[in-house]
């Protein structure tokens, strides 16, 4: 290490803090530019926030994380500052397991809800309330030398502008959060939080019109034509697996693999929960009366299905087979065809750790039938549509 | 190992010791005494050859009353006059607005009142006197007159090398 690159680390304890919100940065970057209507696990959730947080708000530390540091002995800065971030940390992660659970309701991924809360937050910076947090993001608490106290001393100085810090910009956060981590709105999160933090005084009277500028972004984006255009668009049905190979079904069990289509959203399926999925199965034909069959998705073979209820996927009353088959006039000889939606069972099925999306298993397990049964699929597709869509 | 003090800019402070809790000064004489560490940073290594500076930092002194400026000696024997001891003076340190400067109002975070004194002469006499072992700080707060009970919180008291 150079020496000029020493005196610059030395004079900037808090490098290794900038690092970190810009790692945050890369990372919800890479995780894609998202948009309001992606649904991710609680945990996923939780990762995204925290990163969100860092990237966001811990900027807004960087001074206190200094103190922090030039009030610490030399060869503790490094641990004041890990301790002052964990206590900072830890009130926003409260915050965030609540966002988290609120994020798995499906009102959060509309852009009403982002809307509403930039909305909430525009009236809050107007509070008495909003101002003493603002303040308090600037207190400086005594740190004790060594030992225990001085761990505890940290994280109690963390954790003390960790709590102002959410009560100033909880609404914030809660908005930006609900765009998806929005790159649009998470710049103009900082963008807000830089005009009250870093002036000397604080630039609240344009904070304020940020903030209502984005809740009028949101507004709009939520009413406007083209967003419902944007929304028809995404409706379109995709093809997530398909299986064109003519097969047949008989008295025993029937077991047949669904590969999944180039580009398939079968990998995605629990980030996307304004999406439904579709299997069907098509061009059922029989000569004659066949038994009525249970459709099951990735049963495993040789199981009781009685355990396996949550792979159900469907029932096929094979009534009227025989006429299907053979067509009258009016009515073309294409069979029965049946379709089920198997969202439930198959977000059920992805969040299972041997969930493979490459492709899907389709069971079809026949009732009980004494007679000789011979009916001929055409083809079993899994598509992804939204409701209302074509 | 290669000094990186940049004689460009000012020196880099280390903080070498600190009181672990925050204490009480009151209309009485108060006494309180901080281990001092050997310096591991910048202050150890500085070869720059100008000469190394110490500060005495007060900091986030709060109180709910209105209380008399204190005079802040170091290695003050206990019980003395220390009208008999200048050279152990290290700063007064005064109360004006100390009851604003506790509470939240509009954008004051309530830090309280914070005073850092240069102490190098003070603690260069001491040593060369033999009365101070670089090991530990005694600080003694003494009020000047007060016609009513008064009481502050001194959060710390720390020495940087710089």
């Amino acid at each position: 290490m150079t020496p000029r690159l020493r005196q610059f680390l030395w004079r900037h304890p808090e490098w290794w803090t900038v690092l970190l919100c810009g790692a945050a940065w890369v990372t919800l970057l890479a995780a894609g530019w998202q948009h309001a209507g992606h649904q991710m696990p609680v945990m996923t959730e939780i990762w995204h926030w925290m990163l969100m947080v860092l990237a966001m708000m811990a900027p807004f530390t960087l001074d206190r994380v200094r103190v922090a540091a030039e009030a610490s002995l030399w060869a503790r800065r490094n641990r004041a500052i890990a301790g002052f971030l964990a206590g900072y940390l830890a009130p926003w992660l409260g915050v965030g397991v609540v966002a988290a659970w609120l994020r798995q309701e499906s009102w959060t991924h509309s852009y009403a809800a982002p809307a509403s809360f930039f909305a909430i937050a525009a009236v809050w910076m107007a509070t008495t309330l909003h101002t003493r947090a603002l303040a308090g993001c600037h207190r400086r608490c005594p740190l004790a030398p060594v030992g225990w106290r001085a761990d505890r001393d940290c994280l109690r100085f963390g954790g003390t502008i960790g709590i102002a810090c959410v009560a100033s910009c909880w609404p914030l956060m809660l908005a930006c959060a609900f765009t998806g981590h929005s790159v649009i709105a998470m710049a103009g999160g900082m963008a807000v939080s830089a005009m009250e933090r870093w002036p000397y005084r604080p630039r609240q009277r344009e904070a304020w019109q940020a903030t209502a500028a984005l809740a009028g972004i949101y507004v709009v984006l939520a009413i406007l034509p083209s967003a419902t255009a944007f929304a028809e668009q995404a409706s379109k049905p995709v093809i997530a697996a398909v299986n064109s190979t003519p097969f047949t079904l008989g008295a025993k069990a029937t077991h047949i693999s669904l590969p999944a289509s180039k580009n398939s959203p079968l990998p995605h399926i629990n980030h996307r929960p304004e999406k439904r999925y579709f299997l069907g199965i098509e061009n059922l034909r029989s000569e004659v009366d066949s038994p009525a069959f249970a459709v099951y998705l990735n049963l495993p073979p040789d199981s009781d299905i009685a355990k396996y209820s949550h792979h159900f996927a469907g029932h096929m009353p094979m009534f009227g087979i025989r006429e299907a088959t053979r067509g009258k006039p009016g009515f073309p000889k294409t069979g029965l065809t049946y379709r089920f939606d198997v969202t439930n069972a198959l977000r059920r099925l992805a969040s299972q750790p041997k969930w493979d999306p490459a492709q899907l298993r389709v069971s079809f397990i026949t009732e009980r039938w004494e007679g000789n049964t011979e009916v001929r699929v055409g083809q079993v597709v899994l598509v992804e549509s939204v409701p209302g869509g074509q | 190992m290669q000094s990186p003090h940049d004689p460009n800019q000012p020196p880099i402070p280390e903080m070498v010791g600190a009181t672990s809790e925050p204490f009480l000064i009151r209309e009485a004489p108060t006494f309180i005494s901080f281990d001092v560490h050997a310096p591991t940073g910048p202050a150890l290594i500085r070869d720059d050859r100008t000469p190394r500076t110490a500060h005495l930092g007060i900091e986030n002194i709060t109180g709910k009353v209105d209380v008399p400026p204190f005079a802040v000696y170091l290695n003050l024997p206990e019980g003395s006059d220390p009208a008999r001891h200048p050279f152990r003076y290290a700063g007064s340190l005064p109360m004006f607005g100390i009851v604003e400067m506790s509470q939240v109002r509009g954008h004051h975070p309530a830090n309280g009142l914070t005073y850092r004194f240069d102490v190098t002469n003070v603690l260069l006499r001491l040593a060369v006197l033999k009365e101070w072992d670089a090991r530990t700080l005694r600080v003694t707060f003494i009020p000047e007159p007060w016609p009513q009970a008064a009481e502050a919180q001194v959060g710390r008291v720390s020495l940087y090398f710089q």
